[in-house]
């Protein structure tokens, strides 16, 4: 990016970026210099790229005229610490309206490659069209002050292999560089629209293990699949700028404060990870299990990370130049205690959603479907969720079962099921809850929201998921209120939802983790130190507000009704006993909130 | 009686958002309950979140002090000046 600001007041004009658009049905690739026309085309991120869709017509996610987008943050690439995302978004081919269209949708991921793309010179890809045969971008920074180069080649060799297969080999022949790759199932896209984008990293690279970021919701790894692009390899020397004190103080403090203590180690003051939702969700017996149906009978507690420690060794390990070292890697352990063989990494969501969520309480049991969803490539929550209404329905038809006949627990089956999803032989599961729930008449236990499957935490506990714009819980912090705050109140959610809710998005635009948790303060120095951007809480909230509203208003134009932003029936008609909550979200309690939250939102959407 | 000391109080993103505050609250304080007490003092929505019924840390949030998760009974713990308390959500994360 080029940013010509000087000490008068911000003007987005002054910052421009660099757009390479590659049409893949004609091979042709066109580098251009993108002057911002606003403070969203500044930041970047989603926000930018459904500026891009907004402007399309879109009536299948697999057709040429759907875009791939690949945007990266005003602060990807820089020297914040966990300045690392790339954003993936298209008209999602898993999220659909009822009208039978594709609703935008964005995905986002850590690893190097979104700063590698950035230091080869590119702050955004478009990709247009289909290709004949299967390619890979490869973008190689340019001599001194010169464009980068960038080329399509051919991918023949590389299908059929694992998302981690792809980039090792493709790590033998481009010697630093990163990757963006789609694992089997996204290849089988005609069968499975829950493909994701798998992003690499250093310690993936040098240690030779299957250790890579995702870009997992919405199908993103499907879109690339039916364009025929298996993946992005960008080749860049690394930007190493010695930080400045600005730039220290605000690292220390993502390092050192509170807002990073979830993910980090114990023995550094934290709570060791995501994966510590487990202890604090089942004091009120809120871990999702069997279908989002917890029985309150302590099964969670098998897989606390202490119970997994007696068995495995634990290793935080860490993306580029992030020291809060989230990823908590799952390790055989030795005899003598030390580190063996690399299993699998558990987060929260793939942990819960691909074992407890599925009957499955053993902690090595949860490291080879948690391993197997990451080698076909797919995304562990709409895969996980998926599976778990199969899981669900067959128990409630045990006579006429669907797929494969799994069942709770049932270990073998489900992880055959993995398998076949990925490899595009088992369309039911692979096309998402939403179509299966209704190819069977039974949706009111499919637990999606508008499409796309609700993470693991319980929708009894979380009315905010229906205007979630791009999966439950990362673009509407609303889903740990309930815990937190106990209110039940109409109001209380209402200004939730329309208000502090929707600002978690903030961080889809500025290209850095959500994980950094960064407050406002925080958020404008960083802007300031890492993007030399001077702006003021108003001006950047201001953008993230626009973005989220102008998602809900693309939502609508394709095709969403008032009532499909709604919940699972079930969390309606059916409140579970075993959980220690008194049940609020009554049909009642809804349609007010509803009512409530459109009055605020729809004056916005006009507003546009 | 300890003596009353300047003690920093932290508040991750969420909460200091929430209440409507900074991320760091200077108070005067002799033990972490007290530290805590003087926050909802100024702020009464941070009162209403951290205190459930007993006077208990609402098990929904988790405090800190040197590094070290607190349990119930280690409110009562002495502070020493320009210690630093922090206060997170329990549940939070992808």
């Amino acid at each position: 990016m080029s940013n010509q600001s000087t000490n008068t007041e911000f003007k987005p004009e002054s910052v421009s970026y660099r757009r390479c658009t590659v049409d893949l049905t004609s091979n042709k690739v066109v580098l251009s210099s993108e002057v911002c026309q606003t403070m969203v085309d500044v930041l970047g991120g989603f926000g930018r790229s459904f500026q891009v869709l907004g402007k399309r017509d879109v009536k299948d996610a697999y057709a040429d005229n759907n875009p791939l987008i690949v945007t990266t943050g005003i602060m990807t690439g820089s020297n914040i610490m966990t300045g690392l995302r790339t954003y993936f978004s298209a008209y999602s081919p898993l999220k659909g309206s009822n009208a039978g269209l594709p609703s935008a949708m964005w995905s986002a991921g850590s690893g190097k490659f979104g700063s590698k793309l950035k230091w080869a010179g590119i702050d955004e890809i478009v990709f247009e069209g289909k290709s004949e045969r299967p390619v890979v971008l490869y973008i190689k920074q340019g001599e001194e002050d010169e464009q980068p180069i960038v080329t399509l080649i051919p991918a023949d060799e590389l299908l059929g292999l694992h998302s981690h297969e792809k980039i090792m080999t493709m790590h033998e022949q481009y010697k630093g560089a990163h990757f963006a790759m789609i694992g089997p199932s996204g290849e089988n896209y005609e069968n499975c629209y829950m493909g994701g984008v798998a992003l690499s990293t250093e310690n993936q690279l040098k240690s030779g293990d299957d250790k890579s970021r995702w870009a997992g919701r919405g199908g993103m790894g499907s879109v690339m699949g039916s364009k025929n692009l298996i993946g992005i390899i960008a080749q860049s020397t690394d930007v190493k700028i010695k930080p400045s004190v600005e730039i220290r103080d605000i690292n220390k403090k993502i390092l050192t404060g509170p807002g990073s203590r979830k993910f980090r180690e114990a023995k550094k003051g934290g709570l060791g990870g995501t994966w510590a939702n487990y202890v604090s969700l089942e004091q009120y017996h809120f871990v999702p299990e069997n279908n989002f149906r917890p029985k309150g009978e302590g099964k969670p507690e098998l897989l606390f990370r202490e119970a997994v420690e007696n068995e495995f060794a634990v290793k935080a390990e860490n993306c580029f130049k992030c020291a809060i070292a989230c990823h908590k890697n799952i390790y055989e352990k030795n005899e003598d205690g030390t580190r063996g063989k690399f299993l699998a990494k558990f987060d929260y969501e793939p942990l819960n959603l691909l074992s407890t969520n599925l009957g499955v309480h053993d902690p090595k049991q949860a490291t080879d479907l948690v391993a197997m969803c990451d080698k076909m490539g797919m995304d562990s929550i709409s895969l996980g969720v998926t599976i778990s209404y199969v899981l669900d329905y067959n128990e409630r038809h045990p006579e006429k079962p669907l797929c494969n006949g799994a069942t709770f627990g049932d270990f073998e089956k489900i992880i055959e099921l993995i398998e076949q999803t990925g490899r595009g032989q088992a369309a039911d599961v692979g096309r998402g809850s939403m179509r299966l729930s209704k190819k069977v008449g039974e949706p009111d236990y499919a637990m999606h929201v508008k499409g796309l499957e609700l993470p693991a935490y319980l929708g009894d506990t979380n009315p905010g998921y229906a205007w979630a714009i791009a999966g439950g819980h990362m673009t509407m912090a609303t889903y740990m209120l309930y815990a937190m705050e106990k209110d039940a109140s109409v109001d209380y959610w209402a200004e939730a939802i329309t208000g502090r809710g929707l600002y978690f998005v903030r961080d889809d635009l500025l290209g850095v983790c959500k994980f950094a948790m960064l407050d406002i303060e925080g958020a404008l120095n960083a802007l300031k130190s890492g993007a030399d951007i001077d702006i003021t809480e108003q001006q950047l909230m201001g953008a993230v507000r626009q973005s989220f509203i102008y998602a809900l208003w693309l939502e609508q134009k394709q095709g969403y009704t008032k009532e499909e932003y709604t919940l699972p029936g079930e969390i309606f008609d059916k409140p579970n006993p075993a959980l220690k909550i008194e049940p609020f979200i009554t049909r009642e309690f809804f349609a007010e909130l509803s009512e409530k939250v459109w009055a605020k939102f729809d004056q916005e959407i006009a507003e546009l | 009686m300890s003596k009353k000391v300047k003690v920093t109080v932290r508040l991750s993103a969420p909460l200091s958002e929430r209440i409507g505050s900074r991320g760091e609250i200077d108070v005067e304080a002799a033990t972490v309950r007290e530290s805590l007490h003087q926050v909802g003092d100024q702020y009464p929505t941070f009162k209403k979140l951290i205190w459930s019924d007993n006077d208990q840390i609402n098990p929904a949030l988790l405090v800190f002090h040197k590094d070290q998760k607190l349990n119930a009974n280690d409110l009562e713990k002495p502070v020493q000046s320009n210690d630093q308390i922090d206060v997170i959500p329990a549940i939070s994360g992808g």
